[in-house]
């Protein structure tokens, strides 16, 4: 009970003072402090704080060794008078040095010997006392002026034969005289001392803290201009330059990302126009000149340029739709799709194209009109035709991904354009691969870009022509979105493309868990 | 009037041709930029609308030959790029008007007839007068290889000597075509002071005599630049 009856009253104090009186001030105004007053401010604190410490450290220590010092002249000096005594050869008065005091009590305690400036009633120190000393081998000080001598005095006493005791007494004065003086000499330098630091703690902060502020300029002018230009970087090779160097580099990717942007806006307003202004132009010639007008060629004109902008309304959709969901993070949705089942299905679409187009997997064997194709399926030896390659994922997306690697393979392809399957450790890879003319090992990445164009001379004749340039786009994101990644590499033999993608198969997850750890199997 | 139509949206392509031979052109197509340009020189054309994400060859590099051999066929450029600089970029390559897509194909009928009226009189982009060349565009003046720095006056001066290249132009036509504010001007000695420091910087260096002086008429620059 003693304890938590005890326990509210600093708490309740605390409150107190954090309620009223000057601790909110207090806490308020440190709050306010800039970073520069606040070092200052606390390494003024420990700075005094050290300087206080260290004075009285050293005066002590000076005291110290001054006593010592004179403790050891005063027990010299008794030592030597002692010796006489022995001797049994004592003059009167006693010989001393200069500056001690020597008295001599007999056996009685009475004062039997003195040095000619010693008093010879009263004993510097009571009999008692001076032979407690002298047994401890010790030393006192007293105080001179009842004695008529200097202030403060430092006694030592030694025995002599015939129980005599010999107190010999050194003025302390000179050396408290030298303390004084170190003292005030500490008194007046340590402040100054102080001073001279704070300032420097000050400056050095400021100068610290400087390119922060160039920073600070830098970032303003970023925010007032619109224009992305470098921060300056410090030349010290310190925190704040890390910093500079961070967020330049942060300041130049998110430049980047608004180019790409606004090339993407550009290459959208573009590619939603020619279909725009090739509807238009149709219709108004028509409608114009109404005379000799084929109707029934302008409607199907017209609607093939219909169904070029709303597929690539959908394909921009899509896109935008990936782009949110690659944002999130989000582990990939969907359910188990069998890859083998879905190049099945998309083969059987393709039966009447200018190539045709076979599925390379095991399973793909039973396809009518495939039958030569080629079991390809290393990574799972043993598996027989049926085993489906599970991955994670949407089949209408996937199969759209599938369709955009057939309809450029179908496009570019000399003979045969064939899709395998196979699995590989955890992941599931699916490639599609022509014989066409293949594409510069420099453009197989830009290849992915929104709206590209690699093709020059290709042309938009009749309706198999490219599309937009978002199909590979569109790969790429779905992939991303299961997880997966997608790249273009040269066939093997040449000449030829193969699209791969790869997506973590649906039993890796499984595979991967913590093997001692309970769950079905 | 015949005219050439290079795009390659073909039925876009098909929609002017109908519509402009209704309007009474004569209407040839192209689908690339290589036959287009091959078309535009040799099939002795009015005019020439030019789309500029061309295959094989884009509607810039197409015009920007044509002018290199002195081909001045009126050139409207058709783009579905609306971009300030791809617009100026088209016109000081030396074609003539630029339309964005969509057009009104009404809009494009009457710009074509106004083209048409101009005629194919030689308009360069860069102004030339032997090895004396002056590109409005980017201000730049080169004799030779070498670029001549001038100032704005200086610069305006040029160019509407070398506009009139070969006739002579009298000091009050100067001022009145150069300075801001001609009518406030009473000297028309400015014109000789400022005559004196453009032959100071395109003919003195080089030992050349391009600008002369043509007694009692004006000034002349020579056709061969001096």
């Amino acid at each position: 009970m003693a304890s938590t009856s005890r326990g509210p009253g600093p708490t309740a104090l605390r409150r107190w003072w954090l309620r009223h009186g000057l601790g909110p001030l207090l806490v308020r105004w440190w709050r306010r402090l800039g970073l520069r007053a606040r070092v200052t401010l606390i390494a003024t604190l420990g700075l005094l704080v050290a300087l206080i410490v260290g004075d009285l450290l050293l005066l002590n220590t000076l005291r110290v060794s001054l006593t010592r010092s004179v403790d050891a002249s005063a027990k010299s000096g008794a030592s030597e008078v002692a010796a006489l005594i022995n001797a049994d050869r004592l003059p009167v008065p006693v010989p001393v040095a200069a500056g001690i005091t020597i008295q001599v009590l007999n056996s009685a305690g009475r004062v039997s010997d003195v040095s000619p400036d010693a008093d010879w009633m009263v004993p510097l120190v009571s009999p008692a006392r001076a032979r407690a000393l002298a047994n401890h081998d010790g030393t006192m000080l007293v105080h001179g002026a009842p004695f008529d001598m200097p202030s403060l005095l430092r006694v030592a006493v030694v025995k002599a034969d015939g129980g005599h005791l010999v107190i010999a007494a050194v003025p302390f004065s000179e050396a408290s005289g030298s303390l004084n003086v170190v003292a005030r000499g500490l008194v007046i330098g340590t402040p100054v001392l102080f001073l001279v630091f704070a300032g420097a703690i000050w400056a050095v902060t400021g100068l610290t803290l400087r390119p922060i502020g160039a920073l600070r300029r830098g970032a303003a002018k970023v925010t007032a201009t619109g224009q992305v230009s470098d921060l300056p970087v410090p030349e010290a090779r310190d925190e704040v330059r890390l910093l500079a160097v961070t967020l330049n580099d942060m300041l130049s990717r998110l430049a980047a990302a608004q180019q790409r942007q606004r090339a993407l806006v550009s290459d959208t307003a573009h590619e939603l126009r020619s279909p725009i202004a090739s509807i238009r132009t149709q219709l108004e010639v028509a409608l114009d000149f109404p005379a000799g007008q084929d109707w029934e060629t302008t409607a199907r004109d017209v609607h093939a340029d219909v169904l070029r902008l709303a597929r690539l309304a959908e394909d921009l959709l899509l896109l935008a739709r990936l782009d949110e969901q690659a944002g999130h993070e989000a582990p990939p949705r969907g359910t188990a799709v069998d890859l083998i089942a879905l190049c099945r299905s998309a083969a059987c679409r393709y039966a009447d194209t200018r190539v045709p187009v076979r599925c390379a997997p095991a399973a793909g064997a039973q396809l009518p009109g495939t039958a030569d194709a080629v079991a390809d399926l290393p990574g799972a030896p043993g598996a027989r035709a049926d085993v489906p390659a599970l991955v994670t994922g949407d089949w209408e997306r996937l199969d759209r991904l599938l369709v955009n690697l057939v309809d450029n393979a179908v496009r570019y392809a000399k003979s045969a354009v064939t899709i395998s399957v196979r699995r590989d450790g955890g992941w599931a890879e699916l490639s599609v691969t022509d014989d066409g003319p293949g594409i510069a090992a420099a453009d197989l990445e830009r290849a992915f870009d929104r709206f590209a164009r690699l093709d020059d001379a290709r042309s938009r004749e009749g309706e198999e022509a490219g599309g937009a340039g978002l199909g590979l786009a569109i790969v790429r994101a779905t992939a991303q979105a299961c997880g997966g990644t997608a790249h273009l590499e040269a066939a093997s033999p040449p000449p030829g493309l193969r699209a791969v993608v790869r997506l973590p198969g649906t039993g890796k997850r499984d595979r991967e868990m913590p093997s001692g750890r309970p769950g079905p199997a | 009037m015949r005219v050439l139509v290079v795009e390659d949206e073909r039925r876009l392509a098909a929609a002017v041709k109908r519509g402009l031979e209704a309007s009474g052109f004569a209407v040839d197509l192209a689908f690339d930029g290589v036959s287009g340009l091959h078309l535009a020189r040799e099939g002795g054309y009015d005019g020439v609308v030019l789309d500029i994400m061309l295959p094989g060859m884009s509607g810039y590099t197409v015009c920007e030959r044509l002018r290199a051999e002195e081909n001045w066929v009126p050139v409207l450029l058709l783009s579905a790029k609306d971009g300030e600089y791809d617009q100026a970029d088209g016109l000081d390559l030396g074609a003539d008007d630029y339309l964005t897509k969509p057009f009104s194909y009404i809009v494009l009928a009457a710009r074509l007839r106004a083209l048409l009226r101009r005629g194919a009189v030689p308009r360069p982009a860069v102004l030339r007068a032997g090895d004396l060349s002056l590109d409005p565009a980017s201000r730049a003046v080169r004799r030779g290889s070498l670029p001549v720095e001038l100032t704005a006056r200086e610069f305006s001066l040029l160019e509407y000597l070398m506009r009139r290249c070969g006739s002579v132009v009298s000091k009050a036509e100067l001022l009145a075509h150069v300075w801001d504010d001609p009518d406030e001007i009473a000297d028309l000695n400015v014109v000789e002071v400022y005559v004196g420091y453009l032959r100071r910087k395109i003919d003195a260096p080089f030992g050349r005599k391009s600008v002369q002086t043509v007694r009692g008429a004006g000034y002349l620059l020579a056709d061969d630049g001096g």
